[in-house]
């Protein structure tokens, strides 16, 4: 049975809850989320394979995940 | 929420996009990865993160093209941030409106085109993300829609961007983002010999005012005296918020005089103003300045140390007032 894209994608950013995300960065992840099921869709649809949807949803959010990251440490330090 | 698209407003369009802060920025990882992934899963050789300024198409990442910029009238983009569909040619040779534009007569000779606007989550396309062929091809619905999913991300790398270069309670720049365009803007008049001053300000007493009226009347005060600095300097000046009740601004292309006298209607504009506590008192503020203005080879960092010097000369000085630190040791100081 093929893969929902929205397992995909909660594969993908599940690791991010260590960080801690706070109020003011939570609608922009869940837009980001919603986007990449989006995409993990549209890249299934258009018959790639699950592992290489898997790996574009990885490449698309590791460079997220790391401007996230900044953002958060910003807003700590300067709340 | 569907947001309605304002393609008639260029004005609030340009703001949209300004307000990003990414014209004339670095490479940046999140969109050079967006670039990579549409130039191997659509497999063009040419692909860009689009970005239409006043006059000129800007590419914040492209793959396959040579210039960093085009002129905006010559842009497929501009075409594509027209409407709120995707922009299909398949062959540009045939193409009424664009048989005869020199990216298609001369270099990169653009024959197949696809570009989805990118558009702002308050309805403005600030750009687009487009995919180009030298050959005629056709771009399937399934191409069509992965395109417009990468869209979207970049959209979100966009305001992500936003929200770490703003500060949350003023919405002037974040201490990190004021950094990064000072800077971008130092080395800029170090390479072209411009002027470029910049100044820290300090809200006068504030501990004051927190320890009687608390950290809510506090706040109004901080964002009183943001809204005062904005309306005062010009578009290309960063002002941003450096941490608690302290401010700095850059001012490029300006001289120390120039900028003492910004600092000035800053200083008289804030005391001004009042605010008024939930209690219904009013309360009113000053704020101290310290200037100077970059010299030969200087870094930010020790730019920022001379005009902190001059802010902490204005604080024994009696606060309210705008000291300029020279570069001699004959500094200057504008009494209240």
């Amino acid at each position: 049975m093929p893969i929902a894209p929205e397992d995909l994608v909660e594969k993908t950013i599940a690791p991010l809850e260590e960080l801690g995300i706070p109020e003011q960065l939570q609608r922009s992840l869940a837009s980001h989320q919603a986007n990449l099921v989006t995409l993990a869709k549209n890249l299934l649809d258009g018959g790639q394979s699950e592992d290489m949807v898997q790996q574009t949803l990885d490449a698309v959010f590791s460079a997220y995940r790391a401007e996230l990251a900044k953002t958060i440490m910003s807003l700590r330090e300067h709340p | 929420m569907i947001m309605e698209l304002k393609t008639e407003d260029e004005e609030g369009r340009q703001r949209a996009l300004d307000r990003y802060e990414v014209l004339d920025t670095q490479e940046e990882k999140p969109f050079e990865t967006v670039v990579n992934l549409v130039q191997n899963t659509l497999n063009v050789p040419m692909c860009a993160v689009s970005l239409i300024d006043r006059d000129r198409q800007w590419f914040k990442a492209r793959r396959g093209l040579g210039v960093r910029e085009t002129p905006r009238d010559i842009s497929f983009c501009t075409h594509a941030i027209k409407h709120g569909e995707p922009l299909v040619v398949n062959d540009a040779t045939q193409h009424p409106t664009f048989k005869d534009n020199p990216l298609v007569t001369g270099d990169p000779h653009i024959r197949a085109y696809l570009g989805i606007p990118l558009m702002t989550p308050d309805g403005y396309n600030v750009g687009s993300l487009c995919a180009i062929d030298d050959k005629p091809r056709e771009f399937p619905a399934h191409e069509v829609n992965i395109l417009a999913s990468f869209a979207k991300i970049v959209i979100d790398q966009l305001e992500l961007r936003q929200i770490a270069a703003s500060d949350p309670l003023t919405g002037c720049l974040s201490r990190r983002a004021w950094v990064e365009k000072a800077e971008e803007e130092i080395k800029r008049a170090h390479r072209y010999d411009r002027a470029l001053s910049v100044a820290i300000m300090d809200i006068d007493r504030f501990k004051n005012v927190n320890d009687t009226y608390g950290h809510p009347e506090g706040d109004k005060v901080i964002k009183l005296l943001a809204e005062v600095a904005e309306a005062e300097i010009r578009d290309q000046d960063g002002f941003g918020r450096y941490g608690g009740e302290e401010f700095v601004c850059l001012m490029p292309e300006t001289a120390l005089n120039e900028a003492e006298s910004v600092a000035e209607r800053i200083r008289h504009a804030f005391s001004d103003r009042e605010t008024e506590t939930a209690k219904g008192d009013t309360l009113s503020c000053t704020v101290s300045v310290g200037v100077a203005e970059l010299t030969d080879f200087e870094t930010l960092d020790s730019v920022l140390t001379r005009a902190d010097a001059a802010l902490y000369e204005a604080k024994n000085g009696g606060r309210n007032c705008v000291v300029c630190n020279g570069t001699t040791n004959a500094d200057v100081k504008v009494e209240a």
